[in-house]
């Protein structure tokens, strides 16, 4: 089967908040990685890995994502929107325990799947679910312009 | 070339001391052929700055006579030169201007101008005014010399200085300079570029025994190699002595970067011939590729020898590319680690309790305390999501011994409440093989002299175990004469000999939850849990089942003869603000009874 297509770094990924942007844009990076040492054929080790850098990440990241959630009052104003949120951080969690569970006993996500999982959960969380509480931070930024 | 004399065209024209004996007809004749023969071109302008004269040497100098047609306004001929770095000439500075305006030494201009040949020649223009009896100038007298030669010549020899003299290949300045250029137009055009580093491997051994003349000659011809195997549009140069540096644009995709590389190594790894002796040598190469890396030239060559560096620690004749994303992931891993200490530091960890109950004779039999942590933003982390993040820093001693102490504390809390239970804690491999486990562990049981030892179990992963067999099962031997029981974890992921299981001398088996979750559809993992609990009755161990999850569990595994199990379909891993009220409404499912569980032999 053709290797899924390599999630590219585009402005169309742009949220315009910096910090999000810059660490998106790492995971885009590590998601990449990922698929290349998939697509060679990984054995238990990078697996092992992959899913590390993974969890460790994400876990960097999504605080940094509910921290400024938190600073601007998100759960408050719009909190459908952040309860959704914080589920789609912790079904990715979710997920990439599930696949070292698997891992434990020996068995290999296969790689097709794994690569449309994280490829797919990121470009969907970026265009939609990012997007929205960038929009919401900067207009908090706008309205109180030197204040944060 | 700013310093060309000019005094001696002023002393021509402007001292006519000389001449004052003379008639003044024959003076103007006189004037008149020194002017006509003289090389440089002369100019004379009215206070309105339109051309009285100009000598026959100006008309070969500037490219369209009719500027120099008398009554013509200066800015005619302004119009056709062009400054030092081929801007049009400022009006405001030309000097014919400034001297219009009584400046007496204003600085002579160096000018381009395209002949009507189209060659490209270079002037120096100087203007002084020529004053009148009233004091401001009734006219100014331009001077202009072709220098054409003296500037070339300047030219050649920083085209000289931008080369290596050896390979012929641009230097590190041009090279520079090329990245600079190459980065404006990709920045315009979104192209991508490779900034390459590359050190030749072992080119010390071939200049010490072969001497330094056939070490220059391997340089040229490692040089001459590279500029074949590149294409004319990209850049090798030589910047330091063995180390050359490529610059590889108009790049799709990074595997055409990996491409060009490829070949570039297969090119000078090919053997040289060299005073009739047959020589090879390979070449390590680094790149960083734009964009995705910096926009700084200087970063760009540092992240290409940093990759460079990695080339040769991973073995030489190699590339190996620039990785921009992993000082930041680095930070972030090295910023978790510094969390979890500090999040220890501020009792962030809470211990929640998963209840172990003998199904068999329907009775709580202990529990295992299992690690949370209480994120200040993130909520109530599992432990999966936290600890293989700190599994090999030192932190995961200080949390393990965190909770040795915080489960012997609440051991002792619910005897007190008339609950005698096992409590049992999960420690880490590096805390097991690293560390001073066991003075650290007799030192937290005599800071709980409340608590009994005797119902402590300590939960070692079955990996972690074989990761030191015989380390682990000295540990095992010492800590049982005080009564602390041992349980392999996770049992069956790790493939453990029965050689390994009958030294670990472990108290408990403990069957992974993987296998338990699956066993009722799997006759595999069915044969897994069977196993286990075969071995842990050939051995006289207990056996512990994880990740009961319902009654279908439970039935079968008291039917496989294994009766001590945890899981959801027990209970969930409690705190401790629930445990004390689920331990005292704890009723044994009447559902499990009605099994007739017989002893497995």
């Amino acid at each position: 089967m053709e290797n899924p297509a390599p999630l590219v770094w585009n402005d169309s990924l742009i949220t315009g908040v910096a910090e999000i942007d810059e660490q998106h844009h790492i995971l885009v990076h590590i998601l990449n990685e990922a698929g290349e040492k998939l697509s060679r054929g990984a054995n238990l080790d990078d697996y092992e890995a992959i899913t590390h850098e993974l969890l460790s990440y994400a876990l960097y990241h999504f605080e940094t994502e509910e921290a400024l959630m938190q600073e601007y009052g998100y759960a408050q104003d719009e909190a459908p929107d952040a309860h959704r949120h914080e589920a789609e951080h912790r079904s990715f969690t979710q997920q990439v325990l599930a696949v070292r569970e698997q891992l434990k006993a020996g068995i290999l996500t296969p790689p097709d799947s794994l690569m449309a999982f994280l490829n797919d959960w990121l470009l969907r969380h970026i265009m939609l679910t990012d997007k929205r509480l960038a929009a919401f931070i900067l207009a908090r930024r706008c309205k109180a312009p030197g204040s944060s | 070339m700013r310093d060309v004399p000019h005094g001696k065209e002023r002393s021509n024209v402007a001292s006519p001391n000389p001449l004052s004996r003379m008639d003044p007809e024959r003076m103007c004749q006189r004037i008149s052929s020194v002017l006509v023969a003289l090389e440089e071109g002369l100019q004379l302008w009215d206070d309105a700055g339109c051309l009285i004269y100009a000598n026959p040497a100006s008309h070969a100098q500037f490219p369209t006579p009719e500027a120099l047609g008398a009554g013509r306004h200066w800015t005619a001929l302004a119009r056709d030169c062009r400054t030092e770095s081929g801007g049009p000439c400022p009006i405001d500075d030309f000097p014919v201007a400034r001297a219009l305006r009584g400046e007496r030494h204003a600085t002579p201009l160096l000018m381009q101008i395209t002949r009507a040949d189209g060659q490209l020649s270079w002037l120096r223009l100087a203007a002084h005014p020529l004053p009148a009896s009233s004091g401001s100038p009734d006219s100014v007298v331009s001077v202009s010399v072709d220098v054409t030669q003296l500037v070339e010549q300047e030219l050649r020899l920083k085209q000289q200085a931008h080369f290596d003299t050896l390979t012929g290949l641009p230097n590190r300045a041009l090279f520079s300079d090329r990245i600079e250029r190459v980065l404006a137009h990709a920045r315009r055009h979104g192209g991508r570029l490779a900034v390459c580093l590359l050190d030749l491997d072992g080119f010390k051994a071939v200049n010490d025994t072969l001497g330094h003349q056939a070490g220059d000659l391997l340089l040229r011809k490692v040089a001459r190699r590279l500029k074949d195997t590149l294409r004319t549009e990209d850049t090798a140069a030589r910047i330091g002595g063995d180390e050359f540096a490529l610059l590889i644009g108009d790049l799709n995709t990074s595997g055409q970067c990996e491409y060009a590389l490829k070949r570039v190594l297969d090119a000078l790894a090919a053997p040289y011939s060299i005073d009739d002796q047959e020589v090879r040598i390979t070449a390590s190469i680094g790149a960083t590729l734009f964009p995705g890396d910096a926009v700084d030239p200087d970063q760009l060559l540092r992240h290409a020898d940093q990759a460079m560096y990695a080339a040769k620690l991973a073995g030489k004749n190699r590339f190996s590319l620039f990785d921009p994303t992993h000082e930041s992931r680095v930070r972030a891993n090295f910023g978790l680690v510094r969390k979890i200490e500090d999040a220890l530091a501020r009792g962030q960890f809470i211990l929640h309790y998963q209840p172990k109950v003998d199904c068999l004779n329907g009775r709580v039999v202990g529990l295992e305390a299992l690690i949370r942590w209480q994120h200040p933003v993130l909520g109530l982390r599992m432990p999966g999501e936290f600890l293989p993040l700190i599994e090999h820093e030192d932190v995961i001693i200080g949390i393990g011994n965190w909770v040795i102490a915080e489960a012997l504390r609440q051991q002792a809390r619910l005897r007190a409440a008339g609950h005698d239970l096992s409590i049992s804690v999960n420690i880490a491999a590096r805390q097991l093989l690293k560390g001073q486990f066991a003075e650290q562990l007799d030192a937290i049981l005599a800071g709980h002299a409340d608590a009994d030892p005797g119902r402590l179990e300590i939960e070692i992963l079955e990996t972690a175990a074989l990761e030191d067999v015989v380390a682990v099962s000295q540990l095992i031997a010492e800590f049982q004469g005080r009564g602390v029981r041992f349980a392999l974890d996770d049992f069956g992921t790790g493939y453990s000999s029965l050689v390994h299981l009958k030294h670990l001398g472990a108290d408990v088996l403990k069957i992974d939850q993987t296998f338990v979750r699956d066993m009722l559809d799997d006759p595999g993992d069915l044969a897994i849990v069977q196993g286990v609990i075969g071995l842990a009755d050939a051995f006289h161990r207990d056996v512990v089942a994880e990740g009961v999850e319902d009654l279908a569990h439970i039935r079968s595994l008291l039917e496989s003869g294994c009766h001590v199990m945890q899981g959801y379909g027990i209970s969930r891993p409690l705190p401790t603000e629930h445990l004390d009220l689920w331990l005292e409404s704890f009723e044994p499912d009447p559902a499990w009874q009605r099994v007739n569980a017989a002893p497995l032999h």
